[in-house]
């Protein structure tokens, strides 16, 4: 596999660091959204499936972070 | 300040900028998700799972002893009859269902209807058909008068020409090759009745006070002769329940309600552990009284709407032309008698002292089962009416019929409803039903049909839906199923405009 080089890793830590944030609003949003609205998200979308996601992201976040 | 291009950003902003707009844009689609601003909105429900599924909104079919986990691809009902939550963001005034399904049933299984729980106490479910192959039958070998993909009427005979000629006859109570009126020789499935009951001339009625006790809900028909008419109820609370129950008492007239009244049980500390089918338990909560002045002689519909916990201990009515419909269950009521016209009937019991022979006409049945229904047939074609002996108190009796008591005298208070035990070789000449058969589409049938959803109970958003195949049990092997492969509901209310302009105008 091609190795990215300095700069494409630093956009891509930037990327996945953002996306992290946005992640982290996105599920507190629908969970909070969910018990607001009686179930409204959960019907249309798997939650754990969204809570799993964000686990993945804030672990390879977090492992960006101890590269440093 | 200067405000730099936004090329020239950096790239977390831009990045949070893109996402800031997405989460907005998520933030509308839920907005309209729950406020539905086109006041329509379809949701469909269909077996082809996969790990990423949501909850959906067709949700808790139950009870699980009735389905067959085994299948997959769509929803196995072995018995019947099962339940679902429909969930909607918001309230609405009609759905439409379509259920794509294909049948495994039995001869004995011919009609599967849909129902929707209705609003108020121990609320009932409006049913509805999906499919009656008994009519599906009989548009083929009986004459139709009426087809209109709405209602349809048969005849077994060609003798009425139009659907006019035949509405004038029903109207006045008469009808060809019919000796004792629509009463003997219509059956109605699904139909909206519009039918009105007619005494015979010189019909006399004297005052009537049944002292057999009853539990729960209960159903009767009372017809009054002209003049001043009177209902009085007496009832104890059993007090097995914990919570207070509530007693309603409906009366309608021409299918109006004319007269509706509470009564609060009790909520003692101390609860009975059982019901006792010899002592008499529990406490008095009180009485409820009505009267009225019928201007002209007229058929009364009675709802006793209570939990199991509430006996009717008394009914006194001004009328001994009076029948129960439907549900009889009678307490403390060894060796009872009770006459009825119909030809089928189930009972069941829940206390093991109830346990018994049962004897209809010269038939015996013995009930050695608690909490399983047994089928009595009568099997005296001939005679009209029907003897039920109970040996045991404590029976629950449901029937598609009436029953009356040795105090109150018989009648039959409305044309006969077609269940599963129909016979086309019967008496019956005409069929009066709204309903349409199922599309045949490849290899399922197709079946569509609309309910008024604000008489519905909501609760916590959810709609209750049954599912009900009269006469589809559990057996071994469960070769007898209904197989649902999509449920789609279409629901229609008002839409956002409307209901800004109606809080405008208030």
């Amino acid at each position: 596999m091609k190795k990215l080089n300095e700069k494409q890793k630093e956009i891509l830590k930037i990327f996945v660091r953002e996306f992290f944030y946005f992640l982290s609003i996105l599920v507190a949003a629908f969970f909070i959204l969910d018990i607001v609205l009686k179930g409204l998200i959960s019907a249309y979308l798997n939650l754990n499936l969204l809570f799993l996601l964000w686990l993945i992201i804030a672990l390879i976040d977090l492992r960006f972070k101890a590269k440093k | 300040m200067k405000i730099t291009k936004f090329k020239n950003w950096p790239l977390n902003l831009k990045l949070r900028l893109v996402f800031g707009v997405f989460l907005l844009v998520i933030l509308v689609l839920i907005f309209c998700l729950k406020v539905v601003p086109s006041g329509k909105a379809s949701y469909k429900k269909t077996w082809t799972n996969n790990f990423f599924s949501a909850r959906g909104t067709m949700l808790d079919f139950r009870p699980g002893i009735r389905l067959d986990s085994k299948a997959k691809s769509y929803l196995k009902i072995i018995a019947e009859p099962v339940y679902f939550n429909f969930y909607t963001p918001r309230s609405f005034s009609k759905a439409k269902i379509t259920i794509k399904y294909f049948d495994n049933l039995a001869e004995a299984t011919p009609i599967i209807e849909l129902g929707l729980l209705k609003g108020g106490l121990n609320g009932n479910y409006e049913l509805k058909p999906l499919q009656n192959k008994i009519i599906d039958d009989l548009k083929f070998s009986w004459d139709r008068i009426v087809d209109d993909g709405e209602t349809l009427i048969l005849q077994r005979e060609k003798i009425y020409n139009n659907g006019l000629e035949f509405s004038a006859d029903f109207s006045e109570g008469r009808l060809e090759n019919c000796v004792g009126g629509p009463l003997s020789c219509a059956v109605f499935y699904n139909y909206n009745n519009d039918y009105k009951y007619q005494a015979p001339a010189n019909n006399l009625t004297r005052s009537v006070k049944i002292n057999q006790a009853l539990r729960g809900e209960h159903q009767f028909f009372n017809y009054f002769n002209q003049g001043k008419w009177f209902l009085n109820f007496d009832f104890r609370d059993l007090n097995l329940n914990s919570g207070q129950e509530i007693v309603k008492v409906n009366i309608y007239l021409d299918n109006n309600l004319i007269a509706s009244q509470n009564l609060t049980g009790l909520d003692l500390a101390t609860r009975n552990d059982s019901f006792d089918n010899e002592n008499r338990q529990g406490t008095s909560i009180g009485e409820l009284r009505f009267s009225g002045l019928a201007e002209k002689g007229a058929l009364y519909k009675v709802e006793i709407k209570a939990g199991n916990d509430i006996i009717i201990e008394s009914i006194e009515s001004s009328s001994d032309q009076l029948v129960f419909a439907n549900k009889f269950w009678p307490v403390y009521s060894e060796g009872l008698k009770i006459s009825t016209e119909a030809k089928f009937l189930s009972v069941k019991t829940f206390e093991t002292e109830s346990l018994g022979s049962i004897f209809l006409n010269e038939g015996k049945f013995e009930l050695d089962k608690t909490y399983s229904s047994l089928l009595l047939e009568a099997k005296d074609e001939e005679k009209y009416l029907n003897e039920l002996k109970l040996e045991k108190s404590g029976v629950l009796i449901e029937l598609n019929g009436f029953i009356a008591l040795p105090d109150t005298k018989f009648f039959k208070a409305l044309p006969e409803k077609m269940d599963r035990f129909f016979s086309a070789s019967g008496s019956a000449s005409y069929l009066l039903s709204n309903y349409k058969s199922p599309k045949k589409e490849k290899n399922y049938k197709v079946a569509s049909l609309e309910f008024d959803l604000n008489s519905a109970y909501l609760n916590n958003n959810y709609y209750s839906f049954v599912i009900s195949v009269p006469g589809l049990e559990l057996t071994e092997g469960g070769e007898n199923y209904l197989g649902i492969k999509e449920i789609k509901i279409e629901v229609e209310g008002r839409s956002l405009g409307e209901k800004i302009i109606s809080f405008i105008k208030k």
